[in-house]
């Protein structure tokens, strides 16, 4: 297994009460604040663009996150700018380190950013953000769009189209942070610790039950093991002599 | 340094399979050879005559067929602890791995319980399955020795898979009891047993032997999925998920609740005590092949 991470680390500050302090969380090792633990889940990276409409004004400024496919994070994301007239959306694919295979196109080999690069499809029309209906994110629906052009960039470079230009000023990586309060956590933990002693008493205990009765005749004594555990005879005749012995 | 120990470990678990395959064949010759034509002698007394077995003929295959046994083990274990050493963490972290100690821990079974009870008969079946698993792992499942992926590194992985890995080999130790439980009282139903099948205890002491093994290592699974979800809260951010592997362990688990509540409070025996213990253990294999294989899930490491 080549180029597969080893570690996941993310070192983050921390400000309470105005005092500050830096902390480090793993993937086995969550934060504890408190009663919160804050876990790291994922990671990606956001490409930083600017999109400038056929005047050269910016018509959006600001990070992307876009979301990782593999283990090499090559991600898919979409750009969309509402402001531009008219609106400019951007199917895109971003590879941390870049590779072209002949049946896949840009692949990425490597999750860090050693030669990255953002390569997208450009599309005009109504974005249709206005719709009322939730989108995703990170994809676009094309069915009403038109397809202006084809590119793609790396930091520094811009991309100029008859509508506009992109920009990819640089590249941020992000981290998916799950902040949890689980009050009933140590009742479950509590509860499982009393089932294997329950479990540990029950099974390996050796129960078993004993009737005595006494008729006109004299004493009865009568035994039964419950999970057969051997030995009830012995048990039962020195019982019996123990009774004699009494009397 | 660390390719070396690879390579150490590779042939170890190669030569611990071709020790493996000469137990199998020591025990089946003895099988085969310890079956004794009765006499023209025996026949004067007017006897239904019967093959009888004699293991006084075949007693060094049998001191052979163990001999190779207790080595295969010990270059089995050679072969995981190098593989451990080559990938600087134990050796649990994909199916290969998963397998190799699987059958390392079944092996390791068989063998303690050889100690107390006379279960040589039981050889046969325990080298065939050990060379089955190990050969499926060799061909089918082998990934180069690698690091741990971040999310396994943890204490809790030596707990909780050594907990669970215990478990699975018992486990599958019990269903093999089971089964030749089944297989004995179909044959007896019909008339006397075969001769070679002589020496394999009384259905009453193989259906007591399936159920202590079950009863046995019960807590041990319970505390395997408990461990399960410790890890899973420090890892995940939650201790039980409904994960496919986590789902089946549970189902596991109630099925072998059911099977000892079915044995100890309704007084459950034999025949059907059997199916139900081999319904629990394909619940456990089921787990432990299709999940990691073909499902999807929080478990999936490493291509396998």
């Amino acid at each position: 297994m080549t180029s597969a991470p080893k570690d996941y680390t993310a070192w983050v500050t921390i400000t309470d009460n105005g005092r500050t302090y830096k902390k480090e969380i793993k993937v086995n090792k969550p934060l504890t604040f408190g009663n919160t633990r804050v876990y790291l889940q994922a990671n990606g990276y956001s490409p930083v663009v600017t999109v400038r409409d056929s005047q050269g004004n910016v018509a959006l400024q600001g990070p992307i996150p876009f979301l990782p496919q593999d283990g090499n994070l090559r991600s898919i994301g979409s750009i969309k700018v509402p402001d531009a007239e008219p609106q400019i959306g951007f199917v895109s694919s971003f590879v941390p380190t870049n590779a072209r295979t002949t049946d896949q196109g840009a692949v990425s080999i490597f999750p860090e950013l050693l030669d990255p690069k953002l390569l997208f499809s450009i599309w005009k029309g109504d974005l249709g953000l206005d719709s009322g209906i939730p989108q995703s994110v990170y994809r676009i629906d094309t069915s009403k769009l038109e397809k202006v052009g084809l590119g793609s960039v790396k930091p520094g470079e811009t991309f100029t189209y008859p509508e506009g230009s992109i920009t990819l000023e640089m590249v941020i990586p992000w981290v998916n942070l799950q902040f949890v309060d689980d009050p009933g956590k140590s009742y479950a933990l509590i509860g499982a610790i009393l089932a294997i002693l329950g479990l540990l008493s029950s099974l390996y205990g050796r129960r078993r039950r004993i009737w005595v009765r006494i008729t006109s005749g004299g004493v009865e004594v009568a035994g039964l093991a419950k999970n057969s555990a051997p030995g009830l005879d012995v048990e039962i005749e020195k019982f019996v002599s123990a009774i004699r012995g009494e009397k | 340094m660390q390719t070396t120990w690879a390579y150490i470990s590779n042939y170890s678990v190669y030569s611990a399979m071709a020790i493996f395959t000469i137990s199998f064949i020591a025990h089946a010759f003895e099988t085969a050879f310890a079956v004794r034509a009765p006499d023209a002698a025996d026949s004067t007394d007017g006897n239904l005559l019967l093959k009888t077995l004699d293991y006084k003929r075949t007693e060094k295959t049998a001191r052979i067929a163990t001999a190779m046994m207790i080595l295969g083990f010990i270059l089995l274990l050679a072969g995981i602890v190098a593989r451990g050493i080559s990938n600087g963490h134990v050796p649990w972290g994909n199916m290969y791995e998963f397998s190799i100690t699987g059958a390392l821990a079944f092996t390791g079974a068989y063998l303690a319980a050889l100690r107390k009870y006379d279960l040589r008969w039981l050889g046969l079946f325990v080298s065939i399955s050990v060379l089955l698993t190990l050969g499926t792992a060799v061909t089918l499942l082998y990934r180069d020795s690698a690091p741990l992926v971040p999310a396994l590194k943890s204490t809790w992985l030596v707990i909780h898979v050594f907990a669970a890995i215990i478990s699975g080999g018992v486990f599958l130790l019990a269903n093999v009891v089971a089964g030749a439980y089944l297989y004995l009282d179909r044959l007896e139903s019909r008339g006397p047993r075969p001769a070679w099948l002589q020496r394999v205890p009384s259905l009453e002491v193989l259906d007591q032997l399936s159920y202590r093994l079950v009863a046995f290592v019960f807590p041990l699974w319970t505390f395997a999925v408990i461990a399960g979800a410790i890890w899973a809260e420090s890892a995940w951010g939650r201790y039980w998920g409904w994960d496919p592997k986590e789902t089946w362990a549970f189902i596991t688990w109630v099925a072998y609740a059911a099977y000892l509540h079915a044995r100890v409070t309704v007084g459950w025996r034999g025949r059907r005590a059997a199916w139900l213990c081999i319904f629990a253990g394909s619940t456990f294999l089921f787990n432990y092949v299709y999940v990691n294989v073909w499902g999807s899930g929080k478990h999936t490491y490493s291509g396998l």
